[in-house]
């Protein structure tokens, strides 16, 4: 199968949000670490395990996630999932999002994930955060940056 | 009775003879040959003890004397005339005419010799250091072939012999890294020479040739490259489409563009 165009559905979507998630808690994860590394640098004699509160996670969680998916869509319109997958978030006219609707889209996403749902019965695939923001995904199994630059190598050589 | 004492007797009363002789020479000659038997009685021993005694008692002490001034005289005597003959006789020459020296020395047991010596004693009555003072042993030195020592020293069964491990213990890094003049070390390097030597751009080609750019570059797009995740993608295209069939037939929908839009 060559790579589709056009407007990508709700299971490829979906799939690069589980990773987009795990690539979110791993970064908080780290902070956590990280927070518990400066204490103990800090003063490791009255040391102790910080327990914060399970809330003080999610919110972190989410703004994790949130600046995230800001950065990754106002840059390249790739995060990792959508890289993964090889899918990409524009514009309604096909041009990368601004970081206002990036970062409004990226909002919507975690503060309402099941948003994405609406992909399934719009018929141009387009979930609420997209109607809201005016944007679309589509399928791009292109590469980036050094990515192309790795292909044209390829293709010299082999040429 | 024993023999001396009868010999003591005898001269006893020889003396005793003379003496009276001496006192009454002339007139009691006719005496002596009665006193000469009768001595000759008492040497039998028919003499009473006392009186010989008395007798021996003489005898004895003049005996010693006589003994005493005999000797002497020999003595003198030989004296004198082993002198007149040494001085007369080349003793040296006359021993290396007549005597077989090589016999002499074969005969000697040296083995013998050499064990009744006490080599301790001797060797520490030896002043060593003035003994070495003499040697002059740059000449032994000049006179030695090392290379032929050398070749003779097996220098494995050395080493197996030495207890490196010691010998580490016992060497104080710091101490050698004290004395160690590392600004002198460098400053003797010339690096300019080594980095002259070097062709730098022969170098730089190999290096990358030796890199292949290509393959780095294709493992440099990660995992988005392998097939994998191609199989990732294209399934997911195609459950993206098989939702939106489902979709459409549900909500009685024309076949919609999907994936087929742009």
């Amino acid at each position: 199968m060559s790579a589709p165009a056009g407007r990508a559905g709700v299971v490829t979507r979906a799939l690069a949000a589980v990773v987009d998630t795990v690539v979110a808690a791993g970064v908080t994860v780290l902070l956590y670490l990280g927070f518990v590394g400066l204490r103990f640098a800090w003063s490791p004699l009255t040391f102790q395990w910080p327990t914060p509160p399970s809330h003080l996670f999610v919110v972190v969680f989410a703004g994790v996630a949130a600046l995230y998916l800001t950065v990754a869509w106002a840059g390249t319109g790739r995060t990792r999932g959508g890289s993964l997958l090889g899918i990409r978030v524009v514009s309604t006219r096909g041009e990368p999002l601004g970081w206002l609707r990036a970062a409004l889209r990226a909002v919507m996403y975690v503060v309402f994930p099941l948003g994405l749902l609406w992909s399934v019965v719009s018929a141009r695939r387009r979930s609420l955060q997209d109607v809201l923001v005016r944007s679309v995904v589509v399928y791009d199994w292109h590469r980036d940056g050094g990515a192309r630059l790795a292909e044209a190598a390829v293709m010299r050589d082999e040429g | 009775m024993d023999e001396k004492f009868v010999g003591d007797v005898v001269l006893g009363s020889a003396v005793l003879a003379v003496t009276a002789s001496r006192a009454v020479v002339a007139p009691l000659g006719g005496v002596a040959r009665p006193a000469l038997a009768w001595s000759r009685r008492l040497v039998a021993g028919r003499l009473p003890d006392r009186v010989a005694a008395g007798l021996a008692d003489r005898g004895e002490q003049a005996r010693v004397e006589l003994e005493r001034v005999g000797g002497e005289v020999f003595r003198a005597a030989v004296r004198h005339a082993i002198a007149a003959v040494l001085a007369a006789v080349d003793v040296t020459d006359l021993v290396r005419r007549h005597v077989d020296l090589d016999a002499l020395v074969r005969g000697v047991d040296v083995e013998a010799v050499v064990s009744r010596v006490d080599l301790n004693a001797a060797v520490s009555r030896v002043d060593l250091d003035a003994a070495v003072a003499r040697v002059d042993l740059d000449a032994i030195a000049a006179r030695v072939d090392v290379d032929a020592v050398a070749a003779r020293v097996d220098l494995d069964a050395l080493a197996s012999r030495l207890d490196l491990d010691a010998v580490l213990a016992r060497v104080d890094p710091d101490a050698v890294a004290k004395r160690l003049d590392v600004e002198a070390v460098v400053a003797r390097v010339d690096v300019n020479a080594t980095v002259g030597r070097l062709d730098l751009t022969e170098i730089a080609l190999q290096v990358i040739n030796a890199i292949d750019l290509p393959e780095i570059l294709r493992e440099s797009t990660g995992p988005a490259a392998s097939e994998v995740v191609r199989g990732i993608r294209i399934e997911g295209a195609q459950a993206d489409d098989a939702v939106s069939r489902v979709v459409d037939r549900l909500l009685r929908r024309e076949r919609r563009r999907g994936s087929e839009l742009r």
